[in-house]
């Protein structure tokens, strides 16, 4: 299947998601980068309590305010706490009235008590950002959200619809149909999971697939395989002879005191690679577009989240 | 400074595993129960897993929210056994419930706690609420006796940090001071309390809408015994942590920032006054060259060319991964293990043996 980027570029909000430890915040990152390089407003969404903008982004500390990154790239920790500051600010129109109520210690118990009323009030500052005018226009171009893992992200997924069937009117009742509305348009909204081609995150990841397609109103519109060993083509066998112990002089010169280590290498490569291939087949009954990000040997986050965006161009 | 790495693992009937998300929790507890297992008498792995992925890798279906025998899984994957293994995997509102009957004064109030819609909220997702649970039934079990050994796979995408402040911040959240407003006492108290409490409760009705206040006001006056239950359990908590019978294995992945989110847990360890057993880094690419690989030579696009570039690649990245292991050893004061990066997936019973193998 080939690679194909576009239709979690093609909308306008994108939410990545997938297992821990896969790379979604790097993936959603590099997208992000990419975004920016041919737009002029890209907004980059941070979720998790604990951020990890600062080791993606150099001289960034992930905070709530928006922060400019780059000529067009901004960047910004969704926080349960001020989002709510933020929103009883528009409603009350007195900011510092919207501080004293949001820093009561009382209405902060209620606030983390009332069911899903968390993850409404983040999923209404990114409707908020989505909606947000300049003019005639959008005022972000695009925004990609670095979002949940598969169980808190399917959570936040089941609210809007969750909180119309408690709600009927009111200003939450419009909120949750306004998310809704924006969430199950796939002009407006991708939702995209990234994985690894191997069998546990498989295994999340088509859970989550058939969860969202079966919970909720929307749908997954891409997968995103991380850390694929590519083939390196075989040249007449040439590449098997030497995978499978066989040498030539070409081998031996290139090599030297390395050839048997390189061998070594080659045999745990080529073992990886089908162990990959097979988990990476199970991914296609998801009937989805997969965009492969090869393995990057790299270390540092950030020059990671650099070469990985250029494989989205 | 480096200790000796005798098997500081085994020698403690409370193994609390703890690490960020991905990074192979469940899979090390299970090779930690396997391994406690072989070594003899009877081995509990207890896990709190929306994913069920040690249900995966034991091979088993579904594990119910009680203790399941699986040392014939052992035997039947040919590993010899001399004690008896067992796993569970806990469901976080099963165990809320049963603290709720255990608290409840009669039949009437457990039934007014239970079906309140605020408390299945807290339940199922109150931030800590996870931890909580598990917490609540490993000290349970311990009760109980009924194990040689408890392995305690933390909630899979908890920080390993809030895991240690959970049961406060629970405890924080029922603090009976704030919740007062909601007692009768209140309704009599002065004019401007009542003044700031009616702002307060506007600015909520505009936040979630009707029947939230008054489903969280009538909780708030049932759950009274909760509330003392939370409170007393955020102290044994701490002081099960802090016991001779517990240690922390810490598990880490190999990259540079994951092994100094270690080193800090590790320091907050210490600060706290609880006892790392061990900081296990999982998937290590060990070097496999003779020394550090020369520079390819040229771009050209031949086969050699390509083995060569990702070689070099490959080798650098172990050889700095290696280093970064190395420097963190010298630095934490606990016992470093090292598991490779294994080719095959661990999701067997004879994989995680294997796993088991390097502890």
């Amino acid at each position: 299947m080939a690679n194909q980027p576009k239709p979690m570029l093609s909308s306008r909000l994108v939410l990545v998601t997938g297992k821990g430890g896969v790379g979604k915040t790097l993936v959603s990152a590099a997208l992000a980068e990419q975004s920016a390089r041919r737009a002029s407003r890209v907004l980059w969404v941070e979720m998790a309590a604990r951020p990890r903008g600062g080791d993606v982004f150099a001289e960034y500390l992930p905070r709530y305010a928006t922060t400019q990154l780059d000529r067009s790239l901004w960047a910004t920790h969704l926080q349960l706490q001020p989002a709510i500051e933020e929103y009883l600010g528009i409603i009350f129109r007195v900011p510092l009235l919207a501080r004293m109520i949001s820093n009561n210690a009382l209405f902060q118990v209620l606030t983390a008590a009332t069911p899903g009323l968390d993850s409404l009030v983040m999923l209404g500052k990114i409707w908020y950002e989505f909606e947000r005018r300049d003019g005639s226009k959008p005022y972000w171009d695009q925004i990609i959200v670095d979002a949940p893992a598969t169980g808190h992200g399917l959570s936040l997924l089941r609210l809007p619809v969750a909180a119309l069937g408690v709600v009927s009117r009111g200003p939450v009742a419009d909120r949750a149909a306004d998310i809704n509305d924006m969430l199950s348009d796939t002009t407006k909204t991708s939702i995209v999971v990234v994985t690894q081609a191997e069998a546990l995150a498989v295994d999340e990841t088509m859970d989550l697939i058939r969860s969202v397609a079966m919970e909720t109103p929307y749908t997954v519109g891409q997968i995103v395989l991380n850390n694929v060993l590519t083939d390196f083509g075989d040249c007449q066998g040439r590449y098997q002879k030497w995978v499978d112990g066989g040498s030539d002089s070409a081998l031996r010169e290139r090599f030297g005191s390395h050839e048997s280590a390189a061998r070594a290498w080659m045999q745990l490569r080529e073992r990886r690679r089908k162990l990959q291939d097979e988990q990476r087949a199970r991914l296609f009954a998801a009937e989805l577009p997969i965009f492969e990000i090869p393995w990057l040997a790299e270390s540092c986050e950030k020059s990671l989240r650099r070469q990985m965006s250029r494989s989205f161009r | 400074m480096r200790h000796e790495k005798t098997s500081p693992l085994f020698d403690c009937p409370i193994v609390i595993v703890g690490g960020s998300g991905g990074v192979g929790k469940t899979s090390i507890s299970a090779a930690l129960g396997i391994k406690s297992a072989q070594q003899g008498g009877k081995t509990l792995v207890l896990t709190i897993d929306p994913a069920r992925r040690l249900a995966g890798a034991l091979g088993l279906s579904q594990l119910q929210d009680e203790p399941v025998e699986i040392t014939s899984k052992l035997r039947c994957a040919g590993l010899e056994t001399r004690g008896q293994l067992f796993a569970m995997m806990l469901d976080v509102e099963t165990t809320m419930n049963r603290v709720v009957r255990a608290c409840a004064a009669d039949p009437k109030q457990q039934n007014a706690i239970l079906q309140n819609p605020i408390y299945s909220s807290i339940a199922k997702r109150l931030s800590g609420s996870q931890e909580f649970a598990s917490m609540q039934r490993l000290q349970d079990i311990v009760r109980a006796k009924r194990f040689d050994r408890v392995i305690l796979d933390t909630p899979p995408s908890t920080h390993a940090l809030d895991f240690l402040s959970a049961p406060q911040r629970l405890a924080d959240f029922f603090d009976s001071r704030v919740l007062s407003v909601f007692s009768k006492a209140a309704r009599r108290s002065n004019r401007n309390f009542k003044l700031v409490r009616g702002l307060l409760l506007r600015a909520l009705d505009r936040l979630t809408g009707e029947g939230v206040i008054r489903d969280m006001a009538e909780f708030f006056v049932v759950a009274e015994p909760l509330l003392k239950h939370f409170e007393q359990q955020a102290g044994v908590v701490g002081a099960l942590l802090r016991s001779d019978s517990t240690k922390f294995v810490v598990v880490s992945g190999p990259s540079r920032p994951q092994l100094k989110e270690a080193l800090g847990f590790q320091n907050a360890l210490s600060t706290l006054h609880i006892a790392a057993g061990a900081v296990i880094v999982n998937r290590c690419l060990e070097p496999l060259g003779p020394e550090q690989p020369r520079e390819p030579r040229s771009n050209e696009n031949s086969l050699e060319s390509r083995v060569e570039h990702w070689y070099h690649l490959w080798e650098l990245k172990a050889r700095d991964q290696s280093d970064a292991v190395t420097q963190f050893e010298q630095a934490c004061e606990a016992p470093v293990l090292r598991i490779p990066a294994f080719a095959n997936p661990v999701n067997s019973i004879r994989a995680l043996h294997e796993m088991a193998g390097c502890l």
